[in-house]
């Protein structure tokens, strides 16, 4: 289902977003392309920050199309990166894969692709967020492939 | 008895302005601690949405560090890069796509 985000709250829906981020660790934010049809954000989370050794990182990245409407989204990279032990969980919807989903459990690498449905930027950094604040390891079950569409 | 209020710190504050041990989480207890209040200060703090914290079972919250830094008044730590004519932070599509090929 097409993704829009109104043009005229578009910024300080971001800020929003970053403030909402920073409360797990130091944000690198980036709004790039406003001047041109394609717009892409990036939040990239370093957890838990203030100096800390880093335990996790996030990722969450959007591209969106200008239109009459606002910003229609094109394509999204959400990514949680836990470093001890190593794993991963990630949602994506880029390229010739479309929508899609990764998981790699500790000490398991993998670049499965799986079937997933569509996500949006605010819920999906909660549900990443809590697998976090509650130190949950990264489990794969129930995952099904995905073939390339 | 008379309840103790709790006022956040104003803003602008510097994370060297506090000398408590870092750590990811902190428990209710532990930021009670802190600031000198009771636990159940801090669980009304985080009842009012005045302290964000994560309720991880029926009566345990955890508190980030980062949201703790913020009720404090020490300014999220972003750093901003806009750029209306840029592509840097939509590599990663790029990259993405042409692994994935």
């Amino acid at each position: 289902m097409p993704f829009v985000r109104p043009a005229r709250t578009f910024a300080q829906t971001l800020d929003e977003i970053a403030k909402r981020l920073a409360r797990y660790g130091d944000v690198e934010a980036a709004d790039e392309g406003t001047g041109i049809r394609r717009r892409d954000l990036s939040f990239v989370v370093t957890a838990p920050g203030y100096g800390m050794p880093v335990v996790a990182t996030f990722e969450f990245r959007e591209r969106y199309r200008r239109m009459t409407a606002g910003w229609l989204r094109e394509g999204y990279v959400f990514e949680y990166r836990p470093l001890s032990p190593k794993s991963r969980r990630a949602h994506h919807e880029h390229g010739t894969w479309g929508i899609h989903q990764h998981c790699e459990p500790p000490g398991k690498s993998s670049d499965e692709h799986y079937q997933d449905v569509e996500r949006l930027l605010e819920p999906t950094a909660e549900e990443l967020g809590g697998l976090y604040d509650r130190g949950e390891q990264i489990r794969c079950l129930g995952l099904r492939r995905k073939l390339r569409r | 008895m008379a309840k103790r209020s709790v006022v956040a710190a104003r803003t602008g504050r510097r994370p060297e302005d506090f000398s408590f041990e870092r750590k990811a989480f902190y428990s209710p207890a532990e930021v009670a601690r802190i600031l000198g209040v009771s636990d159940q200060t801090v669980l009304d703090l985080v009842h009012e949405d005045r302290l964000f914290a994560v309720q991880i079972g029926p009566r345990l919250y955890r508190i980030p560090l980062g949201s703790f830094m913020q009720f404090l008044g020490v300014p999220p730590r972003i750093t901003w890069t806009r750029n209306p004519r840029g592509v840097v932070a939509g590599r990663r599509f790029d990259e993405l796509d042409r692994r994935e090929r």
